[in-house]
C-alpha cells in the first residue's frame, strides 16, 4: 500500500509541477520581449526609454492614419490600463479607413498615381490602391496584379499601371527597377551602367524586354499593334500584321467617304483606355553608331540568367514570378525599407530606390529581421506596420533638450507630411465634429498574423469639386499647385516620390497667414461647433481649453500654461469684457496651436 | 505691402519687434543654418562677371519666328527695320526693334524637341528629358543657387506669369531655390499679411501664446529638424517685416515709368522684373503664354504682341537708360519655331524646332550682334547653327556660371552643368 500511496503522492506533485511549469512559462510568453527588440537592442548604447502616452498616441494615430486622434481615443487610450493596449488601439487604427486613405497618398507616390488620367475613369487608379490596403491585400499580390495588368482600365483598374508610361516597354523597366527593385538603371539605356561595370545596355534591354509585349489602346476600338511597334515583331509576322491591317483597311475604310470614315471613327471611338497584350511582340536592340543591334533582344533578369521561356507565354507572368519570389530579398528589403523611414524615423539606406553594392546599410540585423518577417507575414503591409509599432524600438521617446541625438536610441521628430498636416487641420478645425467609428470593440487575437485587419468603413474618393474637404485623399492628385497641399510637398506625380519633405518659407508663411489656417482659427468660436459643447456644460471656458489641447496637442494644459491662460482670460486681452464666451480668447488660442512646432510635429 | 506698417491699426513696428523679442526671435539673428547646403558649394562653379541679375523671358507654347524676330516674305506681318544695319523685325515687335541695338540676336537656334514639355525642359536645362538625370535643376535655380546672398530671408529665384515643366524647379538643389512664383503681378505676395481683423492687442496676444505653447515643447523635445522649423518661422516673420518687400510693389514706380510698360499684365509683369532686377535678385524669369498658334496665328500673334512688345521695348529701354544693362542679363527665348508654311487649319502654324531666335544682351554680352541666320522662308539655318545647350552655355557664361562645372547630385554622384554645348563666341 505504501509504495501505491506514496505513488499517489508523487503523482500530485508531478502534476502540481506541470500545472507550475506552465503557468510560469504562459507567464514568460506574456512578457516575451518583441522579437524585433531582441534585434534593435544592439544598436545603441544609449538606454531606449518609452515615449509619454499621449505622444505615442498622436505618433501611432499619425503614422497609421495620417490624423490625430480624436478626443475621445485621446482619454480612453490614456486611461487604459491594459498592457497590450498599443497594439488594440493600432488595430484600430489599422482597420479604420483612414489608414486606407493616409496610405494610399504614401503608396500613390510610389506608384504616380494620377486621379484624373486621360481615358481612364476619374479616380480609378487611386481606388484600386486604397481598397487594396483597406482589405490588407498581400503587397506581393498587389505588385503581381499591378504588373500582369491587361484589359480594360475600366474593369481592371490595376491596368492604370501601364497608362503611366503610355506602355513603353523602356521607361516601365526603368519604372520597374527602381520602384520594386531598388535600382536606377536609367543611365543603362544609352550606354553601359557608367557606375555599375556589371549592368550592360544590353542588360537593360534584356530588362525591358519582358514589357514588350504590352501596348497601350487609347484612340479606337479596332486598333491594331501601332505602326512604331512593328519593327518588334518577328520578322516573319511583321508581313503577315501588316497584310492583316490592310485587309481590315480594304474591308472597313478604303471605299468610305471622308464623312463617312469620320463617322466610323466617332463610332469606334475608344472612352476608357485598354492595356493590350500580344505575345509575339519582342524588342530590336536599337542600330547604334558604334554597337552592332537590331535583333530581338532576349528577356534577362536584372543581375540574373535568361529564363527559358514558352512560346507566347506571358513574359511579365515569368517576371513577376521572379521579383516576387522569396529569393529575391531585393523585393522587400525595398519595400521594408520605405515603411521604416516613415515609422522608425531612419531609412537602412538611401536613397530608397537605388540599392547598390557600395550602398552602406545600417542597423542591417534590423532591416533583416523585418524583411524576414514580412515574408512570414505573407506580405501583408498591415501586419508589417502592427509588427514595428507595437515594439519598443517604435515606442522610444525623442531627444530632450540637451541631449546628444541618436537615432537608434531616440525617434527623430518628422514633420507633418501634407496629409498629415491637412488632416489635422481639419480635425483642429470646428467643422469636423464628428469622431471616428472606432467605439465598435474588436475582440483581440494573440497572434498578430492571427488579426483580423481587414479595413471597417466606405472608402473616401477624390472628389469632382474642389471643396468640402475632410481628408486629403480627397484632394484630386496631383494637387493642384495653388492648393495648400501642394505647398506642403505635395508632388506631380510624374516620378516616383515626388512629394517633397522640404520646408520652405512659402509653407510658414501659408501656416501664419493662409486661407486654411484662417478657415480653421475662424471656425473656433463658432457656436454650433464641437468647442462649444464643452461651454455649454459649466460656462467655463478652461473646459473649452482643455478639449482644444487634447484635440490638436493631443495632451492637458501645463500648470504654467493654466497660470498664463487664467491671466489672459482675465486681462485686457479678454476681448468685450461682458462676453462670457471669449470667442477671440479661442480663435487666438487655436491659431497659435497650429503654428507651434508641438503640432508640425511628430515627435 | 509691409504687414506691420499698414494695418489700419497702425501697429508700429517697435511694438512688434517687443512682440518678436516675446517669442524669442531676433529679427536681426543670421539665417545661415536655413541656406547651408550639403556639399555644393556655390563659389566652385561662380567665375566673374558684372551680372548680378539674369531676366529670362519665356515665350511659351513656341514663337512662330518668321512672324516675330526673324521676319520673311512668307510672315503674316509687315517689318521693323532697327539700328542695326540691316537688320529688321516683324512688325509684331516694332517697338521693340527701336531698342534692339542694345542687345544682339541668335537667329540660328535649332533642335530635335517639337514636344512642348520636352523642349521647354532642354530651354531651361540644356538637357533633353531623361537624359539619365532626374531631378536636375533648372537654369535659373542653378544661378540663384551660385549668386545666393546671405542675410535676411528673400527670395533669390523669381517666376512671374505662367508655370509649369521646367520653369522654377530646382531639383535637387533644393526647395529653397525653387522658383518665388508671382502669378499675378499686382497682387504679387501671398500670406505675408495677417488677416485683416487683427488688431494690435490680438497681435500680441497670439504672439505670447505661441511662445508660451513653444516654450513648454522646447523644455520636451530637441532635434535638428524642430530647430530648422524654428528658423524657417523666424525668416518668415522676417520676411513680412522686411523693408524690401516694397521691391514687389509696382505702384512705387513713377508713372511714366509704368505708363511705358503698359495697363497690360504682360506689361506689369516686366515692370515688376526690372524691379526685381534693380533688387539684384539673381534670377527672374516671365513666362508670357499663348504662342501656341496652331489656329488662328495671325490674331492670336497681333495680340499677344500689342502688350509684349511695348512691354519689352520699355524694359530695354529702361535697363539701357539706367545703366542696369551693365549688370543685367536680358534673354527673351522660345522652345521652337513654327511652320513657316501655313499648316494645321490653313490659319496657324504647327511645332518646328529646326529654327528659330532667341533675343540675348546685357552684361558683357556684345551688343548690335546678329549670330547665324535662316534660309530665305525661316525654314532652315543655314549659318552658324547653335543648340540650346549652347544658348544655356552662353547664358551661364555671362551670368558668371562656369559651364563646365559640376554640382553634387541626390544620388552623390557628380552632375555636370552642361553635357554638351559651349559659349557663342560672337557674343561672348
Amino acid at each position: 500500500m505504501v509504495p501505491f500511496q506514496k505513488l499517489r503522492k508523487s503523482k500530485i506533485y508531478i502534476v502540481t509541477a506541470i500545472i507550475l511549469f506552465l503557468t510560469l512559462q504562459n507567464q514568460a510568453i506574456e512578457e516575451k520581449e518583441h522579437p524585433l527588440d531582441q534585434v534593435y537592442a544592439g544598436l545603441s548604447s544609449n538606454a531606449i526609454e518609452p515615449a509619454e502616452d499621449n505622444v505615442l498616441l498622436k505618433r501611432l494615430s499619425l503614422h497609421t492614419r495620417g490624423r490625430l486622434p480624436s478626443l475621445t481615443e485621446y482619454q480612453r487610450f490614456t486611461s487604459d490600463k491594459s498592457k497590450d493596449k498599443v497594439k488594440k488601439y493600432a488595430v484600430r487604427f489599422l482597420r479604420d479607413r483612414d489608414y486606407a486613405h493616409y496610405w494610399s497618398e504614401m503608396f500613390g507616390v510610389l506608384l504616380r498615381e494620377q486621379s484624373q488620367q486621360r481615358k481612364a475613369p476619374m479616380g480609378s487608379y487611386y481606388n484600386y490602391i486604397s481598397s487594396s490596403l483597406h482589405e490588407n491585400k498581400s503587397y506581393r499580390t498587389m505588385v503581381k496584379e499591378l504588373i500582369t495588368a491587361k484589359g480594360s482600365v475600366k474593369k481592371y483598374p490595376q491596368a492604370n499601371f501601364y497608362l503611366r508610361d503610355d506602355g513603353d516597354p523602356l521607361q516601365v523597366a526603368e519604372y520597374v527597377a527602381r520602384a520594386f527593385y531598388g535600382r536606377r538603371l536609367n543611365c543603362a539605356r544609352c550606354h553601359d551602367h557608367p557606375y555599375d561595370k556589371k549592368f550592360t545596355r544590353r542588360d537593360y534591354y534584356g530588362l525591358a524586354a519582358f514589357f514588350s509585349q504590352v501596348w497601350v489602346k487609347k484612340r479606337q476600338k479596332f486598333e491594331f499593334v501601332p505602326r512604331e511597334k512593328i519593327h518588334h515583331f518577328p520578322k516573319k509576322y511583321q508581313k503577315e500584321y501588316q497584310q492583316k491591317m490592310r485587309d481590315w483597311n480594304q474591308k472597313n475604310r478604303r471605299k468610305l467617304s471622308k464623312a463617312q470614315r469620320k463617322r466610323l471613327r466617332e463610332k469606334n471611338k475608344l472612352e476608357i483606355a485598354e492595356v493590350m497584350y500580344e505575345p509575339k511582340l519582342g524588342l530590336r536592340f536599337p542600330y547604334l553608331d558604334d554597337a552592332p543591334g537590331g535583333d530581338l533582344v532576349k528577356p534577362k533578369f536584372p543581375y540574373g540568367e535568361v529564363p527559358i521561356l514558352d512560346p507566347g507565354e506571358d513574359r511579365r507572368e515569368v517576371f513577376a514570378k521572379w521579383l516576387t519570389s522569396k529569393k529575391n530579398t531585393r523585393f522587400r528589403q525595398i519595400f521594408v525599407n520605405r515603411v521604416a523611414k516613415k515609422l522608425l524615423g531612419f531609412a537602412f539606406f538611401e536613397p530608397l530606390d537605388d540599392l547598390t553594392s557600395e550602398t552602406k546599410i545600417e542597423a542591417q540585423p534590423v532591416l533583416e529581421h523585418l524583411v524576414d518577417v514580412f515574408h512570414k507575414q505573407k506580405y501583408q503591409v498591415k501586419n508589417l506596420i502592427l509588427y514595428i509599432v507595437t515594439s519598443k524600438a517604435y515606442q522610444r521617446r525623442s531627444p530632450r533638450p540637451g541631449e546628444n541625438p541618436d537615432r537608434f536610441a531616440h525617434f527623430r521628430p518628422q514633420r507633418l507630411d501634407y496629409a498629415q498636416l491637412f488632416n489635422s487641420m481639419v480635425q483642429a478645425s470646428n467643422k469636423n465634429q464628428v469622431g471616428h467609428i472606432w467605439e465598435r470593440s474588436s475582440a483581440l487575437a494573440k497572434e498578430i498574423s492571427k488579426i483580423n485587419l481587414k479595413g471597417r468603413g466606405e472608402l473616401k474618393q477624390p472628389k469632382k469639386e474642389m471643396k468640402d474637404f475632410s481628408n486629403a485623399c480627397e484632394v484630386r492628385k496631383p494637387a493642384h499647385y495653388n492648393t495648400f497641399l501642394s505647398i506642403f510637398g505635395a508632388g506631380d506625380r510624374n516620378d516616383i516620390d515626388d512629394d517633397t519633405t522640404d520646408l520652405s518659407i512659402e509653407q510658414v508663411l501659408t501656416l501664419l497667414n493662409g486661407r486654411v489656417t484662417t478657415q480653421v482659427w475662424r471656425s473656433a468660436s463658432d457656436e454650433k461647433g464641437f468647442y462649444f459643447s464643452f461651454y455649454k456644460k459649466k460656462n467655463d471656458m478652461f473646459d473649452v481649453y482643455r478639449a482644444m489641447y487634447r484635440t490638436v496637442l493631443t495632451r492637458e494644459i501645463s500648470e504654467i500654461e493654466e497660470q498664463r491662460l487664467k491671466r489672459f482670460t482675465s486681462s485686457k486681452f479678454s476681448g468685450r469684457r461682458q462676453q462670457r464666451y471669449r470667442k477671440q480668447m479661442l480663435e487666438d488660442l487655436l491659431w497659435s496651436m497650429v503654428n507651434s512646432d508641438e503640432f508640425i510635429h511628430i515627435y | 505691402m509691409n504687414l506691420f506698417t499698414s494695418t489700419k491699426n497702425n501697429i508700429n513696428r517697435a511694438s512688434v519687434l517687443k512682440g518678436l523679442a516675446a517669442l524669442g526671435l531676433s529679427p536681426l539673428a543670421p539665417l545661415g543654418k536655413i541656406f547651408a547646403t550639403g556639399k555644393n558649394q556655390p563659389e566652385s562653379i561662380r567665375i566673374a562677371s558684372p551680372v548680378k541679375s539674369v531676366i529670362f523671358l519665356n515665350m511659351a507654347g513656341g514663337m512662330s519666328h518668321v512672324d516675330t524676330l526673324d521676319p520673311k516674305s512668307n510672315g503674316q506681318f509687315g517689318r521693323a527695320s532697327t539700328r542695326i544695319r540691316g537688320v529688321s523685325l516683324a512688325s509684331t515687335f516694332s517697338k521693340t526693334a527701336r531698342e534692339l541695338h542694345r542687345i544682339s540676336m541668335i537667329r540660328s537656334l535649332s533642335s530635335s524637341q517639337g514636344d512642348h514639355r520636352r523642349a521647354q525642359f532642354l530651354l531651361h536645362t540644356g538637357y533633353d528629358i531623361g537624359a539619365g538625370f532626374p531631378d536636375i535643376p533648372s537654369m535659373g535655380a542653378v544661378i540663384a543657387f551660385a549668386h545666393q546672398k546671405k542675410g535676411p530671408y528673400f527670395p533669390q529665384h523669381i517666376t512671374i506669369g505662367g508655370r509649369g515643366n521646367m520653369i522654377g524647379e530646382a531639383g535637387f538643389l533644393g526647395t529653397r531655390f525653387n522658383g518665388y512664383h508671382i502669378g499675378n503681378a499686382e497682387r504679387p505676395l501671398s500670406n505675408v499679411e495677417a488677416h485683416r481683423w487683427l488688431s494690435e492687442d490680438r497681435f500680441y496676444r497670439r504672439e505670447q501664446l505661441l511662445s508660451m505653447l513653444n516654450q513648454h515643447f522646447s523644455k520636451k523635445v530637441s532635434s535638428n529638424q524642430t530647430e530648422k522649423f524654428k528658423d524657417m518661422h523666424k525668416a518668415a516673420v522676417e520676411f513680412m517685416n522686411s523693408e524690401r518687400l516694397q521691391v514687389f510693389d509696382i505702384k512705387k514706380e513713377n508713372s511714366r515709368t509704368a505708363a511705358r510698360f503698359g495697363e497690360s499684365r504682360i506689361g506689369k509683369s516686366l515692370l515688376l522684373a526690372k524691379r526685381l532686377a534693380q533688387a539684384e535678385v539673381p534670377f527672374i524669369e516671365v513666362t508670357v503664354g499663348g504662342f501656341d498658334t496652331h489656329s488662328n496665328n495671325r490674331e492670336r500673334l497681333t495680340q499677344i504682341t500689342k502688350d509684349l512688345d511695348p512691354a519689352v521695348a520699355a524694359l530695354l529701354g529702361e535697363l539701357g537708360s539706367s545703366g542696369l544693362l551693365k549688370q543685367t542679363l536680358f534673354i527673351l527665348s522660345s522652345e521652337f519655331g513654327r511652320t513657316p508654311n501655313m499648316a494645321s487649319n490653313g490659319n496657324g502654324r504647327d511645332h518646328y524646332p529646326r529654327a528659330w531666335t532667341t533675343l540675348i544682351g546685357g552684361g558683357n554680352i556684345q551688343p548690335k550682334q546678329v549670330i547665324g541666320a535662316t534660309d530665305q522662308r525661316g525654314e532652315k539655318v543655314i549659318k552658324d547653327k547653335k543648340t540650346v545647350s549652347d544658348q544655356v552655355a552662353t547664358i551661364y557664361k555671362a551670368a558668371g556660371i562656369d559651364h563646365g562645372g559640376e554640382l553634387t547630385s541626390s544620388f552623390g554622384r557628380p552632375f555636370p552643368l552642361l553635357g554638351k554645348g559651349t559659349p557663342i563666341s560672337g557674343l561672348i
